[in-house]
């Protein structure tokens, strides 16, 4: 063991201090530089629609199964979609075996959160026939490895999945009350809005991280994650609780946010080309 | 064991304190038509599996009013035991639990506002020591790009975006934020300015509160 693993060891706290004070992060980065994304889509085969995604080492894994459901009466011409996040102990030592823990749970209502407010998929889309069959999307977000901000590579993951999607072709008999899939004709859902997450972790009333690694979330007090759209509007902020913030900074989050929405969609366009 | 009203710009406050006799502290708090119970216990007991050697450990309970906890219940709760978190001095009480429990009494649309609000007076009834109070907000954007503060679930269906926001009792600034719907910068702003007035007239509903609870014609036990 190195010195500087021994102090990490006995004292994560200083040790973390002593590169902030230099402005840099221990992995290298600057206080405000990102990870480097990987996308890849159509990674599972007996998905509708998947895409593993990377930040960094966070390591997301998104599968989308499509299935025919009957609509509710109060929206008879509406599909479902139901995002579902998990979070295994194989990612990291703080998730326990069991049902969603906080985390799981927390990322699942953000994921609905985000689709419905920033509209999109228009869930008339996803309808067959009126009042009868209507396509459920159920997008199971899986987190493989767990090293910080899941909520931008969770959001990747499921825009990646959706835009993979190939949902086949139903033609329903009336007479008969049958309705008969076509596997062979397939077609992809349009999406109407690409939404970008961007979180960041507040260390202390002067710094703040961005794109944070679970090292960050440990010796930060809270995070910050603002969603834009490709027009630079804020489709939804996320703080729960954490270190107070001044509302100035949060005009320097929306504006870093949206440098890095143009670069994501564009990683993902060039993904999906392919 | 009294209520009391706030100025009404916005909607009307009310709020009764120990309404609860068996919990250390407790507070019925209604924002318009949207009616929570919040009571606190603690610091007390904990388990041997949520003892923390320099801190409280602490705990949210949320019911609805109506169906089961589902995963909306349980990020609510999330919500809210991140924003406590960080106004109670955890550190003073090592190796002990606080449990604050809010039950939903009726819905109009501002659960997490009065959550959040009820907490804080739950918590000052309890005389848990906090950093500040804090004050939750909602606003909501009409269509006509009007901004209501403490809106109705009516006029919410109506809208296009809605948000809240929670202040701390110093400086009011922001300790929480939940946006739902899409907002340019400028609405985004122009909500957040508009909260933070708003909070100014909570946080003084709340000392109101107190002042009341500690008169000196009254007794308390």
């Amino acid at each position: 063991m190195t010195t500087m693993d021994i102090w990490k060891t006995f004292e994560p706290d200083t040790y973390y201090k002593s590169f902030l004070e230099k402005n840099k992060r221990p992995d290298g980065r600057g206080l405000m530089s990102v990870r480097p994304i990987t996308v890849k889509v159509g990674t599972i085969t007996t998905a509708d629609g998947s895409s593993t995604v990377r930040v960094g080492h966070t390591t997301v894994i998104c599968g989308i199964k499509a299935e025919i459901a009957t609509p509710v009466l109060r929206n008879p011409n509406q599909g479902f979609i139901v995002p579902n996040v998990e979070l295994y102990p194989c990612c990291s030592h703080m998730f326990k075996i069991g049902p969603p823990g906080e985390k799981a749970m927390a990322t699942s209502q953000f994921l609905k959160n985000v689709i419905s407010s920033a509209k999109v998929l228009d869930l008339t889309d996803l309808c067959i026939v009126h009042n009868k069959l209507a396509w459920c999307l159920y997008c199971d977000v899986v987190c493989i490895n767990y090293d910080g901000n899941l909520y931008d590579a969770a959001l990747i993951a499921l825009m990646a999945a959706l835009q993979n999607v190939k949902l086949p072709a139903v033609s329903y008999d009336e007479e008969n009350d049958k309705a008969s899939v076509d596997i062979e004709r397939t077609l992809p859902i349009t999406l109407k809005a690409r939404p970008v997450a961007s979180t960041f972790t507040v260390y202390s009333d002067s710094i703040q991280l961005m794109d944070p690694t679970a090292e960050d979330e440990t010796q930060g007090s809270g995070e910050v994650t603002v969603v834009l759209l490709e027009n630079g509007s804020l489709c939804t902020t996320h703080k729960p609780g954490g270190q107070l913030i001044l509302p100035n900074i949060l005009d320097t989050f929306v504006d870093l946010a949206k440098q890095r929405v143009h670069a994501v969609n564009t990683l993902i366009g060039k993904e999906i080309n392919e | 064991m009294h209520i009391c009203y706030s100025s009404s710009k916005m909607a009307k406050h009310a709020c009764q304190l120990n309404f609860l006799s068996r919990s250390d502290g407790s507070a019925l708090y209604s924002i318009g038509n949207t009616v929570a119970l919040a009571s606190v216990n603690g610091p007390g007991e904990v388990k041997k599996s949520n003892r923390h050697y320099n801190r409280s450990h602490l705990e949210v309970c949320y019911s609805p009013s109506t169906g089961q906890s589902m995963i909306g219940e349980r990020t609510l709760e999330s919500v809210i035991l991140h924003t406590v978190e960080q106004v109670i001095l955890v550190h003073l009480h090592p190796r002990t639990a606080t449990n604050v429990t809010i039950q939903e009494m009726q819905s109009d649309g501002l659960a997490l506002s009065t959550s959040v609000n009820a907490t804080c007076l739950a918590l000052l009834d309890a005389g848990v020591q906090m950093k500040s109070p804090f004050a939750a907000v909602t606003c909501c954007l009409t269509p006509s790009g009007t901004i209501i503060i403490e809106p109705t679930e009516a006029e919410l269906k109506e809208s296009e975006a809605l948000a809240t926001f929670v202040f701390d009792g110093q400086a009011l600034n922001v300790l929480s934020a939940h946006q739902e719907g899409c907002l340019d910068s400028e609405n985004f702003y122009a909500c957040l300015r508009k909260c933070q007035t708003a909070a100014k007239d909570v946080l003084n509903f709340y000392r109101r509160i107190m002042e009341e609870k500690y008169s000196s014609d009254k007794s308390y036990n």
